[in-house]
């Protein structure tokens, strides 16, 4: 009886630490799950400690805000959509073509995971509201 | 940084990036890049001596390419 007690324990351990069970994958019905502030950061060698903040605004415009070590801060505008199962980024903070199409998954930390074609990855947390003022979850 | 220009042509910009080049040039609508080689001919360039506009682009190309990204192909930057 204890055999097949723990045999069933694992068994559910196994069936809840399945792929489907980790990310949120990228619907329709989920697309609404992007809305929102994301934010990442990283070390430049010329610019120094950087911050990147990308609104998703649900009228399909979008901001990238960079706040640079020292207080400075650029804003970029531009537009997303959700095309099949890739996010489509738009604006002049997105290169020479304007357009960067990624892969997204959110995982089940809530941090967001952006993918090009060349294997790049970021990882972006969603940035909350706290009466009025702000902090960071899930720092990547 | 790596930034450059020629004495042939002095307004447009060239920023080495990784393995990557890119020379930005004037077009009717602004700034434009696009892949480049690095010209023998050249010479060293401060950013504060680029245009502000073109500096916010070389901002975020560098930040979004270099700083922000997990891993990068080899070297290879696209965008």
């Amino acid at each position: 009886m204890t055999r097949i007690y723990i045999i069933s324990l694992f068994y559910v351990f196994l069936v809840s630490c399945g792929d489907e069970r980790l990310y949120i994958e990228p619907t329709p019905e989920n697309d609404s799950l992007i809305l929102g502030t994301w934010t990442t950061e990283g070390e430049d060698i010329d610019y120094g400690s950087v911050l990147v903040e990308m609104r998703l605004m649900d009228s399909g415009r979008l901001t990238m805000i960079l706040f640079i070590e020292g207080g400075s801060q650029r804003s970029f505008p531009g537009s997303w959509l959700i095309d099949e199962d890739e996010l489509v980024l738009s604006g002049r903070y997105f290169g020479t073509e304007g357009e960067s199409r990624v892969s997204w998954q959110i995982n089940d930390e809530g941090v967001l995971l952006l993918r090009d074609e060349s294997g790049s990855e970021q990882n972006w947390s969603r940035k909350k509201a706290i009466g009025s003022t702000f902090m960071f979850e899930n720092n990547a | 940084m790596n930034l450059y220009r020629t004495p042939q042509d002095p307004e447009d910009i060239y920023y080495k990036l990784g393995e990557s080049i890119l020379r930005w040039y004037r077009g009717s609508v602004g700034w434009l890049a696009e892949p480049s080689e690095l010209p023998a001919s050249r010479e060293k360039l401060d950013f504060k001596d680029i245009p502000q506009d073109l500096q916010e682009e070389i901002m975020a190309v560098s930040i979004r390419l270099r700083t922000i990204n997990v891993s990068s192909n080899n070297g290879h930057l696209s965008g």
